[in-house]
């Protein structure tokens, strides 16, 4: 087990290194750059040249890259054009907002989906499960932002439920009103998903009721109930959690469309606000930390593996 | 930069629609001399109201007293971007002037609305005979938000900073710079006549800001932009909320010049009677529509066209119109199919500007279409000279033109910016009219950066470009025209008409030159094609009393009654 | 040898009929199938069946409700949205259709010599892990500022973006083909390497592959709409689903139909590719029933 997890941290290590170089390679082949935004559109050609030559903008591509991959080491993730603050400062702020989105998305992704995924199968073939089959092909269906948008006119224009747009954070506001201003986002965010996860629970729980040990158990006059909560549904937890683990990465995703809808200052609009602006090393700094995470998750997701299941061997 | 007409307030939007654009037309805009005297007039008018504005200040504040708890004591403005910073001497941003040009900064003069430069900082100016000298007054007792006096040495190093930055000052003052006379006097002496510095400094892209020496010096070495924003103004800098708001408060300290209720554009008597103002970051126009209607924004500008009527048919709104901006198509006349004179002439002539500006504005009402360079409310340069080529809608004409040119069928690469609906709606639109015509057309989508990009640095890449201008207080202010700027308009007929107009000391003589400029530019040259000048639209809570919109909502007097 | 081959060909021939018996049988595959078919068919006949070119404007009669003249009603260009929508079809498909060609085959390649060659299956899979690392919308972002706004470019970011998980899913079918006896047989017997991997393994992980790519193909036509909605997806005037919703968003308080139906048609086409994904997913994988 200790072994199986200092190789799979090592592994890490490339796959950020190959990070970098994507990310690198693709902001550096970008046209446009830093220096004409900060200096305003209708700034002349040459005090656009100037700065850029004062900013280090001139160096050779592969030099830039090898200042930044020692920086990064020596813990300096670089210093944004545009947010005069420490990029780790930057960061934490950024992340907040993004994390609290996508953990309440997977929260009401779960919540929601678990259930309807469980009661589906055990319903099969009724009104119900195909009511449920509907609602999960439509969420599959629907891009976010257009969800998005529809969410905005009917709560928040229409039934004054929930606030147009904005983020309130808990230390400003409390937690309630904080998840008031998130509801929206996180539905728009985390319907896609929990139709997926609706999706994969039915089929797993479907799987699980078919199998011989819980038709015996059946037979043996153990109640529906207790059937599908302790047999089939521990057993159908491992392909669940393997997409919770892959719904945090596409919530993340996912987050860029949803923060632009709603107006909310996570990592998602600062990466697609960096590019517009050509932030270099925003951008580089944003996608290496969330590609840390991505794997961290992975690695996470695969470790509960075994504590859920025992059968699955690590090793292999 | 934009100039724009604001509109009296607290009336319905059509009573103030009327009003403006009266003002406007009868109001011109002012000449050199004129400038001259009311730079005078507006130093005596200042120093005799001394004792009246005390009284009335004192009633003022007794209504104030009791009217308080009437009004919210925050706003929340919606910018439609983030700026890159606040330091508008090193920005020509929009919406970093939006938030701090008059409110957290001031400057030695400002416009009002009928683009004058009035005396702010300055408590009067000396203007020599020949315009070559200038000697400015400073007030005295004005203390920056950090707490020292407003002296000399602040002034000197502000404004020859800015002249630095700002290449249309760096042009017109040549190798002259501002000098310290005494602790409350400056003088900058030009070798050439310089008849309209003044509204340069009051009206520049790049905004004329008094900062103090100590915030100058501390500018970050490489990209020269300062750390703190220190200004003089009504608002202090407060917190930025990166992606989220920007937020000003009153500063307590400040003691507003001239008489109450006396505030016309970008000058005069500043209360700040809202204490708090916040500019809330939303770039997704549908937001703002939706947040202006469940009250979580109080103003917003520029939302959709296609909108407005939707909020001035609605009581618990107003909506309040400026001059906007004038569309353009800017040919590329450094190289390729947009240095050759025929092909401008051709492409001008297929326009159709009226489908041109209903696409992007969306209703005839929110725009005018005329073919003078200089707007139609600037009755001193406005000229119909030439305008029988403007919105020709003759696609026999470019058929003719386009012979003569030997047009191969070589594609007319029209460069647009993607995130700039107006715009790409116009090439859109100017792209089905030129092929109507018998003229391919390509349209180069990029996004902003890589717009600014292309445009700046790769000539060899476009034919022209799509993008509008605000209404500048003299011609050679358009940047359009200059030879350095992208479209490089080095026709030297026309450089050397500018330069005369710039050093011409009497006015009319100027005009007549620009006339006749303006007959070549739209005969002859074509240096740009003119779709047309459109009108901006503020959106703000019924509610509302003082608040103007001069370019930007102006929230320096506001007060949002409940 | 003759006698062998004719068994072979016949046994072939009553798998494909079971198969397509069975795929009849499999509402959710027909219903889904039908509707890409129809999507794809409006698409390829958008020409033919369009009243009017789909630049065609009259900016007089912009935002004009349905009606018998336009019957979808027009855009902000005066442009009959009907036209554009049938347009967009060709654009929006033609997207989902290549990213999700492009991704099965480079995806299945990859997949297919990692799975065979140790050395490569390192570095494919670590190239993969980091490509897989970096959110997607973020990726494709990113990818389409570098390249510049065009449809072929929307194309090759939303491969790249895809490529990876295909990958993953061709190898981890290809390691279990590879493992089979008559893998190890057909190699003793001294068949080349390339020849196993794509005569003998590639037809046998065709199905996983397949099933993938068809929802390739439908969550491309979504996040084309997403990177349109963000400013860098179709270029206009060329429509697209996503950018004909883009411009919809700005006029949703006065012109439902500019949202509506490119939005029907979007959910639509992606219900259908998912139907379908699904049917021949029950169809193909024996565990399913």
């Amino acid at each position: 087990m200790k072994k199986y997890i200092a190789k799979r941290l090592l592994a890490v290590i490339p796959t950020l290194f190959v990070v970098s170089i994507v990310i690198f390679s693709i902001i550096h082949m970008t046209p446009g750059d830093p220096a004409a935004m900060i200096l305003g559109d209708k700034a002349s050609a040459e005090d656009i040249a100037a700065l850029r030559e004062a900013m280090g903008l001139n160096d050779p591509i592969p030099v830039q890259y090898i200042n930044w991959v020692k920086d990064v080491l020596h813990g300096d993730l670089g210093q944004s054009v545009f947010i005069d603050k420490p990029m780790t400062q930057i960061l934490k702020e950024y992340m907040g907002p993004t994390f609290s989105l996508t953990v309440y998305a997977m929260i009401l992704a779960t919540v929601i989906a678990i259930p309807l995924g469980v009661l589906a199968a055990k319903k099969r073939g009724t009104i119900a499960d195909q009511g449920i089959s509907l609602i999960s092909m439509i969420g599959i269906s629907m891009p976010s932002f257009l969800l998005g948008l529809i969410l905005i006119l009917l709560f928040a224009v229409k039934l004054r439920l929930f606030p147009v747009a904005g983020y309130k954070s808990i230390e400003d506001v409390g937690l309630l009103k904080h998840i008031r201003y998130l509801t929206l986002p996180a539905l728009a965010l985390g319907f896609m998903e929990a139709a997926l996860i609706i999706r994969l629970t039915r089929s797993s729980v479907l799987e699980v009721l078919a199998s011989d040990y819980v038709k015996m158990a059946k037979s043996k006059g153990v109640s529906e109930f207790s059937l599908v909560m302790k047999h089939a549904f521990k057993n159908a937890l491992i392909p669940i959690l393997t997409i919770l683990g892959q719904t945090f990465m596409a919530l993340l995703a996912g987050a860029a469309v949803v923060e632009s809808v709603f107006n909310i200052p996570g990592i998602g609009r600062l990466t697609v606000n960096s590019v517009a602006k050509r932030d270099y090393e925003v951008i580089q700094a944003v996608v290496l930390m969330v590609s840390l995470i991505n794997v961290v998750m992975c690695l996470a997701v695969d470790l509960l593996y075994g504590l859920v299941d025992p059968r699955v061997r690590l090793e292999e | 930069m934009r100039k724009i007409k604001t509109a009296a307030l607290g009336k319905t939007a059509a009573l103030i629609l009327t009003a403006a654009l009266t003002a406007a037309s009868l109001a011109g805009c002012g000449s050199g001399s004129e400038t001259k005297e009311a730079g005078a007039a507006g130093s005596t008018a200042a120093a005799g109201s001394t004792a009246a504005a005390g009284s009335t200040d004192a009633a003022a504040g007794k209504t104030l007293e009791e009217k308080k708890g009437d009004f919210k004591d925050e706003i929340h403005v919606v910018l439609s971007s983030s700026p890159s910073h606040l330091d508008i001497v090193m920005t020509t941003e929009d919406v970093a002037a939006a938030v701090a040009q008059g409110t957290i900064f001031e400057q030695l003069v400002a416009l009002n609305e009928q683009y004058e430069a009035v005396p702010e900082l300055a408590e009067s100016i000396d203007v020599s005979e020949d315009t070559k000298e200038y000697i400015y007054h400073l007030r005295q007792g004005v203390k920056f938000h950090n707490g020292e006096e407003m002296k000399a040495d602040d002034v000197v190093a502000s404004m020859n900073r800015w002249i630095e930055a700002a290449s249309n000052a760096k042009a017109m003052v040549g190798d002259a710079r501002f000098e310290k006379v005494d602790d409350y006097t400056v003088k900058i002496s030009m070798d050439a006549p310089c008849a309209y510095l003044n509204e340069l400094i009051a009206g520049l892209g790049n905004r004329a800001a008094i900062m103090p020496a100590s915030a100058i010096e501390g500018a970050d070495p490489t990209t020269g932009i300062v750390k703190e924003y220190i200004g003089t103004g009504p608002y202090k800098f407060d917190k930025w909320e990166e992606d989220q708001y920007i937020r000003i408060v009153k500063n307590e300290e400040y003691t507003p010049y001239g008489t109450d209720g006396d505030y016309s554009g970008w000058a005069g008597y500043k209360n700040a009677y809202t204490p708090t103002v916040y500019y809330d970051i939303v770039t997704d126009p549908g937001t703002v529509t939706a947040g202006l209607q469940t009250g979580e924004y109080d103003v917003a500008v520029d939302i959709s066209y296609d909108n407005i009527d939707m909020f001035k048919n609605n009581e618990d709104f107003q909506v309040q119109q400026t001059l906007g901006e004038e569309a353009m198509l800017i040919f590329n006349k450094k190289e390729g199919m947009g240095a050759d004179e025929k092909i401008r002439q051709a492409v001008q002539a297929a326009l159709n500007c009226d489908d041109i500006m209903l696409a992007a504005y969306s209703k005839p009402e929110f725009y005018d279409l005329y073919s003078s360079y200089m707007f139609r409310e600037q009755s001193d340069w406005y000229s119909e000279e030439g305008s029988g080529c403007y919105n020709a809608n003759d696609p026999e004409k470019t058929k003719a033109l386009l012979e003569e040119a030997g047009y191969n069928g070589e594609p007319f690469k029209l460069l647009v910016a993607s995130d700039s609906q107006d715009f790409y709606k116009m090439a859109v639109v100017v792209k089905s009219q030129l092929e109507a015509a018998g003229m391919n057309c390509e349209l180069l989508t990029y996004d902003w950066s890589t717009f600014v990009g292309i445009r700046n640095n790769e000539p060899d890449q476009y034919n022209a470009f799509i993008t509008s201008f605000s209404p500048k207080v003299m011609p050679s202010m358009n940047l359009y025209l200059s030879s350095e700027w992208a479209g490089w308009c080095t026709d030297e007929t026309i450089q050397e008409g500018l330069v005369s107009i710039n050093t011409d000391t009497s006015k009319e003589n100027a005009i007549k030159t620009w006339n006749e400029l303006q007959k070549y530019m739209n005969e002859t040259s074509v240096p740009v094609a003119k779709f047309g000048s459109n009108f901006r639209f503020m959106v703000c809570k019924a509610g509302f009393e003082d608040l103007g919109f001069f370019e930007k909502p102006i929230v320096v007097n506001a007060k949002l009654y409940e | 040898m003759t006698d062998l081959n004719a068994i072979r060909k016949k046994l072939l021939k009553e798998q494909r009929q079971l198969l397509v018996h069975k795929f009849f049988h499999n509402r959710l595959a027909v219903t889904g199938s039908l509707i890409t078919f129809t999507m794809l068919f409006l698409a390829i006949f958008a020409p033919v069946l369009a009243p009017q070119g789909p630049l065609d404007m009259t900016v007089a009669d912009r935002l004009q409700a349905p009606s018998a003249a336009h019957l979808f009603g027009t855009d902000t260009f005066g442009r009959d949205l009907f036209t554009r929508i049938l347009y967009g079809a060709r654009v929006s498909m033609t997207i989902g259709f290549f990213v999700g060609i492009i991704t099965m085959v480079v995806g299945m390649i990859l997949g297919l010599l990692a799975s065979y060659y140790k050395v490569l299956d390192e570095i494919l899979m670590r190239i993969c892990d980091g490509l897989n690392a970096i959110p997607s919308t973020l990726l494709a972002i990113a990818f389409m500022s570098a390249l510049g706004a065009s449809i072929v470019n929307v194309i090759v970011s939303l491969s790249i973006v895809s490529i990876p998980r295909m990958a993953r899913i061709a190898r981890s079918s290809a390691i279990v083909v590879k493992a089979q006896t008559y893998i190890e047989a057909v190699s003793a017997a001294g068949a080349k390497p390339l020849h196993i991997i794509f005569r003998h393994m590639a037809p046998n992980i065709l199905s996983p592959v397949i099933v993938q790519a068809s929802y390739v193909f439908a969550n491309a036509i979504i996040t084309e709409a997403a990177l349109s909605f963000l400013g860098v997806g179709v270029p206009v005037p060329e429509p697209s689903w996503g950018n004909i919703l883009y411009e919809g968003k700005d006029v949703i308080y006065n012109a439902w139909w500019m949202i509506v139906y490119p939005a029907v048609f979007t959910a639509v086409t992606v219900f259908g590719l998912n139907l379908f994904g699904d049917g021949l997913r029950d169809l193909l994988d024996p565990h399913t029933s």
